[in-house]
């Protein structure tokens, strides 16, 4: 399943709108912002710019790719509206990056935007089955795999709890982030019960934002870029879905995506120095460091009670504050998580920076079986 | 003085692919499809097997009664819940192998672990736009 890319692709900006809530702001307004800070980033133009793919699940009128670039330019490229539930801007940087390494084109642009309305996240129409059924609730999904977990794994409730902790205090120093409040421990757990064992403080926000990178071939990039020192290389990049499996839980597609990924970079689970996953619920983060083989299935949340996915810790995790932290709006969030590894790669975190980073992986998931894993290096 | 209404309100099942309803509608069976090229089976109706893509399905009654394999107990409802808050939600695994969400009744919070058998039992989980009872598929504690 995996292609080598025909040539090697970097990330040569990235930029973001802060995520939050922005009710009199458009999706377009949220998005031109980020993509300018990427352009102003990198030093490409959007002149330069051969293609672009756009991230988003909430509809926002037909082609809202086309409309948000329009304002920068009519330059005649082609625009491609992605739509991959929570992996949308992840799956838009994935063709991104195979546009590029195909050699179809030196310089390409991918950004994600949206405007997550409040209230719980629902995945199928209204008046269908699951609606009756009381199945049709993100979080409720998410709780019936953390429930699994703790029987399978005897993790306490704590464990979830204190992705919530960590996230929040990353969150608090980064300056784009929708939630800037510390909880404790203890407010996590007594915080209003959604769907048990996850309470409100571990189920990640709804959020407005946007995040943007341009994407280019390395051999081409010093023609466009202003400082190649800046620039980080795409090692591995995958998009998979849920490959049936008798008897099992629907979790294949993560783990073969960081096959592919890993595969294609050549580099293994230990070669990593800083993680981005997807935390929509507090669970999330724990199994899928699993996934992605950087700690044994079963152990994560050991791991995390022990400090150990702090910024300061041996596997620091969702440094930004992830999605608990920065808050999610879809489209964005894949991006989002490019845009972290990329300012840690580059130490230039500031305090959030984790020491001596050199190679990062981003995995960002979606229902629908969907994931997507990127591995990044200077 | 009132005037009596025929009686003309009818049991629909929530999906005809998942639920066949016997009699009144107040019984009623799970149903699935076996591949007959590779003998997995399924709750519900696919068209094609999800394991080796075969077209060569056969409808098949599901059975009654399973072991709850994971569960939730939901604080918050979803849009389109009609029933009680909080509720159990739970996933039963199915002797033939398919896994069926819904939600478990008659049994309280404590009583609720993993690995617990369960049964079938119907309830009216809304009403059609012409005015059926729309029954929905639940889990209750095995006697």
């Amino acid at each position: 399943m995996v292609n080598k890319p025909g040539r090697e692709v970097v990330v040569a900006g990235v930029g973001l709108h802060p995520f939050g809530r922005f009710p009199e702001k458009t999706i377009q307004e949220l998005a031109r912002p980020a993509i300018l800070e990427a352009f102003e980033d990198s030093g490409v133009k959007y002149k330069d710019i051969q293609a672009a793919y756009f991230g988003h699940v909430y509809y926002e009128g037909t082609t809202p790719g086309e409309v948000t670039l329009r304002d920068l330019g009519l330059t005649g490229i082609p625009i491609v509206n992605v739509e991959n539930a929570c992996s949308s801007g992840s799956t838009g940087l994935w063709l991104a990056f195979w546009a590029v390494a195909s050699g179809m084109f030196d310089a390409v642009l991918a950004f994600g935007a949206e405007k997550v309305p409040r209230g719980p996240v629902t995945v199928t129409a209204e008046g269908s089955p699951e609606r009756l059924i009381g199945s049709d609730f993100m979080m409720a999904a998410y709780a019936l795999g953390a429930r699994r977990y703790m029987s399978e794994f005897g993790a306490p409730r704590e464990a979830f709890a204190q992705v919530s902790v960590k996230a929040h205090r990353n969150a608090a120093v980064n300056p784009y982030s929708h939630y800037k409040k510390v909880f404790t421990l203890e407010e996590v757990l007594n915080s209003r019960m959604i769907a048990d064992p996850l309470t409100l403080y571990q189920c990640c926000p709804t959020s407005e934002g946007a995040a943007a990178a341009v994407v280019c071939a390395k051999e081409v990039a010093p023609k466009y870029v202003k400082d190649m020192k800046r620039v980080v290389t795409i090692a591995g990049a995958a998009l998979r879905t849920t490959k049936y499996a008798s008897g099992q839980s629907e979790s294949s597609q993560y783990i073969l995506a960081a096959k592919d990924a890993y595969e294609m970079a050549g580099l293994g689970p230990k070669d990593i120095d800083v993680v981005q996953v997807h935390d929509a619920a507090t669970n999330g983060e724990l199994e899928q460091i699993e996934y992605m083989g950087l700690v044994e299935r079963g152990k994560a949340w050991r791991l995390t009670l022990d400090g150990e996915t702090e910024i300061r810790g041996r596997l620091p995790v969702n440094t930004d504050g992830g999605l608990q932290g920065m808050g999610h709006p879809f489209g964005a969030t894949g991006i989002r998580m490019i845009h972290e590894l990329v300012t840690q790669l580059r130490t230039e975190a500031g305090v959030r920076q984790v020491k001596d980073a050199k190679i990062g992986l981003a995995e960002c998931s979606g229902a629908g079986g969907v994931c997507t894993v990127f591995i990044v290096k200077k | 003085m009132s005037q009596v209404e025929p009686e003309t309100r009818q049991r629909v099942p929530v999906a005809s692919s998942r639920l066949k309803l016997i009699g009144d509608g107040t019984e009623g069976v799970l149903l699935g499809r076996k591949c007959k090229d590779c003998g997995e089976y399924y709750f519900g109706a696919p068209r094609f097997c999800l394991k080796c893509t075969s077209a060569q399905l056969e409808p098949v009654e599901l059975s009654r009664t399973g072991t709850l394999d994971t569960y939730t107990i939901v604080h918050q409802a979803p849009p389109g819940w009609l029933g009680p808050v909080p509720y159990i939600l739970g996933v039963v695994s199915l002797p033939e192998g398919p896994r069926v969400t819904a939600e478990i009744v008659d049994c309280p919070q404590e009583a609720v672990k993993v690995g617990i058998p369960l049964e079938l039992t119907l309830r009216v989980g809304g009403k059609s736009k012409d005015g059926n009872e729309i029954v929905v598929y639940k889990w209750r504690a095995r006697p």
